[in-house]
């Protein structure tokens, strides 16, 4: 059953003083799916994600990640175990270039073998590869040698994501992939991210709802810092609480 | 494939670039002395040079703002200077007495320090480096106190007691010094090129991303305070091994701020800058201390100056106007072709 499930979290908690901003919550994230977290404002999505990367402590609960609770783990220990993650506000290496930024994502998952500095990076080839390859996938092989912060802000979107599969992880996270970009980039980012999930499983958060429904193919729906319903985007769709929560609200 | 990889990177402008900067170094190393009054003037250059080689290390390459390079600098210079007065220790085993001295001290200043981020960070090296301060001066009896540690020798460099060369002579101490600069340049550019170098950068432009892809950026910033504290830590063993004396000065607050004003004035993020920055520093004291008593508010407006006006400090500026140059050089020749 373990095995199923990639990702599984127990009863999960984080409390600020008395106010539950994840209440209990059970998710289970299939190996190989795109699956995706919705839910009004405040519904808890961001503090589960925070939780699942490791950003927030949980305060009660268990997370499962392949067979292993890893409730206690810091965020960067997180990245050997095979999870990454990207920003729902851009978070580059700014005056890096972009290959550089590949490159270092590729190179963290060394953990304290980074450490070495009697080395040149260049004895790591393999990080360069990887940044060479993850180029190619965003199609941004152009720009390689650009300042991440001279991109376009679209430009930055994928690269913030594409970062987040150089560490060549199982789980990937994607906090709201789309926010702040332009309408024309949007579909760019749509097959991106279908294009990881072929490869990977990926855990999404996302407010665009055509995105959330041709891509996902589980969906939890979130309320009050519990799951208010899960299933398939058909199920969510036709589900007369989700209306009410969600839907409703935005209709 | 490996051929299309070394295409498309740029490793091979990199070398050369790193290759000019190096015959650069050399240059300065070579002529400074030819240039300069005296060679003591010029043996303080590179120390100082040196010292704030090592905080741009921490500066310029990790973003942390450390009050404590005055720490490191002070207990080197006592430790190699009591090491070579009671136990008698030659030159190369009071430098790594020095060198130990400053990186074990760096390494708990570090780990305590870094506990914090921004501003409490800057106010817990300010507060470890008064500490330091009066622990050497309430230690009167090891430290000499106020008056200073005397009489502080200069050892040869022998080889299994031979003497080989004597450094009585500042010309003879300047080379030995100059040797020692270039060995600590090239191993700091080969440490910036390391997976450890690169990742100290991704901390400097985003500690938040650098942990999120896997970097505990704790022990990077421990280990780069181990590594800033014993150069440090040299630096003023060769100090105290030039003035023939430790000052209490020497652990002052006022020597983190002179190494952490050379290093932002030469530009922080180039280490050729900190050679900049020490050489104008110590030149400009030197020759404004004997037109003016006041000289130090000549010096306060010069690095008014140099901050507004230069960003990226003198390295900066110099660059600036050579890419400036090479431009105008550039449209001057496009505008020529375009007549031809």
């Amino acid at each position: 059953m373990s095995e199923e499930y990639l990702l599984r979290t127990e009863n999960l908690e984080l409390a600020y003083g008395a106010f539950k901003a994840v209440n209990g919550v059970d998710l289970k994230v299939r190996a190989g799916t795109i699956h995706t977290i919705i839910g009004p404002n405040g519904a808890g999505k961001t503090s589960l994600f925070h939780c699942l990367t490791g950003e927030r402590q949980a305060t009660g609960g268990a997370i499962h990640f392949a067979g292993r609770n890893i409730l206690g783990k810091p965020a960067h220990g997180r990245v050997g175990l095979g999870m990454a993650r990207s920003f729902q506000l851009t978070s580059l290496f700014q005056n890096l270039s972009v290959r550089e930024n590949l490159r270092l994502a590729a190179q963290g998952r060394d953990g304290s073998k980074a450490l070495n500095f009697w080395r040149s990076v260049d004895s790591r080839r393999e990080h360069w590869d990887m940044a060479e390859q993850v180029l190619e996938r965003l199609k941004l092989s152009a720009r390689a040698d650009t300042l991440a912060g001279e991109l376009s802000h679209g430009q930055q979107r994928v690269l913030e994501v594409g970062m987040s599969i150089c560490s060549r992880p199982r789980l990937l996270m994607l906090d709201e992939p789309t926010s702040g970009m332009g309408i024309d980039d949007i579909p760019l980012m749509t097959q991106l991210i279908s294009d990881l999930g072929r490869d990977h499983t990926v855990l999404l958060i996302e407010h665009n709802m055509s995105i959330v429904m041709s891509i996902s193919e589980r969906i939890t729906v979130m309320s009050h810092g519990q799951i208010l319903v899960e299933g398939t985007p058909e199920f969510v769709r036709a589900d007369e609480r989700v209306r009410r929560a969600y839907l409703g609200e935005a209709a | 494939m490996a051929e299309q990889l070394s295409q498309t990177q740029p490793l091979p402008f990199a070398k050369t670039q790193s290759r000019g900067m190096l015959y650069l170094v050399i240059a300065v190393l070579v002529g400074l002395p030819l240039v300069l009054p005296s060679a003591t003037l010029a043996c303080e250059i590179l120390i100082f040079a040196m010292a704030a080689l090592a905080c741009n290390l921490l500066l310029g390459y990790t973003g942390l703002l450390s009050f404590g390079q005055g720490i490191f600098f002070g207990a080197g210079a006592y430790c190699a200077a009591l090491a070579m007065i009671h136990l008698q220790l030659g030159l190369f085993s009071a430098l790594l007495c020095a060198a130990g001295a400053g990186g074990l001290l760096a390494l708990v200043v570090g780990a305590l320090a870094i506990r914090r981020t921004g501003i409490y960070f800057v106010m817990l090296t300010l507060a470890f480096s008064q500490m330091a301060y009066f622990v050497a001066y309430t230690l009167s009896g090891w430290t000499g106190g106020d008056n200073g540690l005397l009489d502080v020798p200069r050892p040869e460099i022998s080889l299994a007691g031979h003497t080989l060369v004597s450094l009585a002579d500042s010309r003879h101490f300047y080379a030995f010094v100059a040797v020692l600069f270039l060995l600590i340049f090239m191993a700091a550019r080969r440490v910036i090129a390391s997976p450890f170098g690169s990742t100290l950068m991704a901390i400097r432009e985003n500690e938040t991303r650098a942990a999120a892809i896997g970097y505990d950026t704790r022990h990077f910033k421990i280990l780069v305070f181990v590594l800033s504290g014993a150069v440090t830590g040299i630096a003023g063993a060769l100090y105290a091994m030039l003035l023939h004396f430790v000052p209490l000065s020497n652990i002052d607050l006022q020597m983190s701020e002179n190494i952490l004003i050379m290093t932002i004035v030469g530009g922080t993020g180039s280490l050729f800058g900190s050679l900049l920055g020490a050489g104008s520093i110590v030149l400009l004291g030197d020759f404004l201390s004997d037109l003016w008593p006041r000289w130090l508010m000549l010096l306060g407006v010069i690095l008014i100056l140099v901050v507004v006006f230069m960003r990226g400090g003198l390295w900066g500026g110099l660059a600036a106007l050579g890419k400036r140059l090479g431009h105008r050089d550039k449209a001057v020749a496009a505008a020529k072709e375009e007549v031809l």
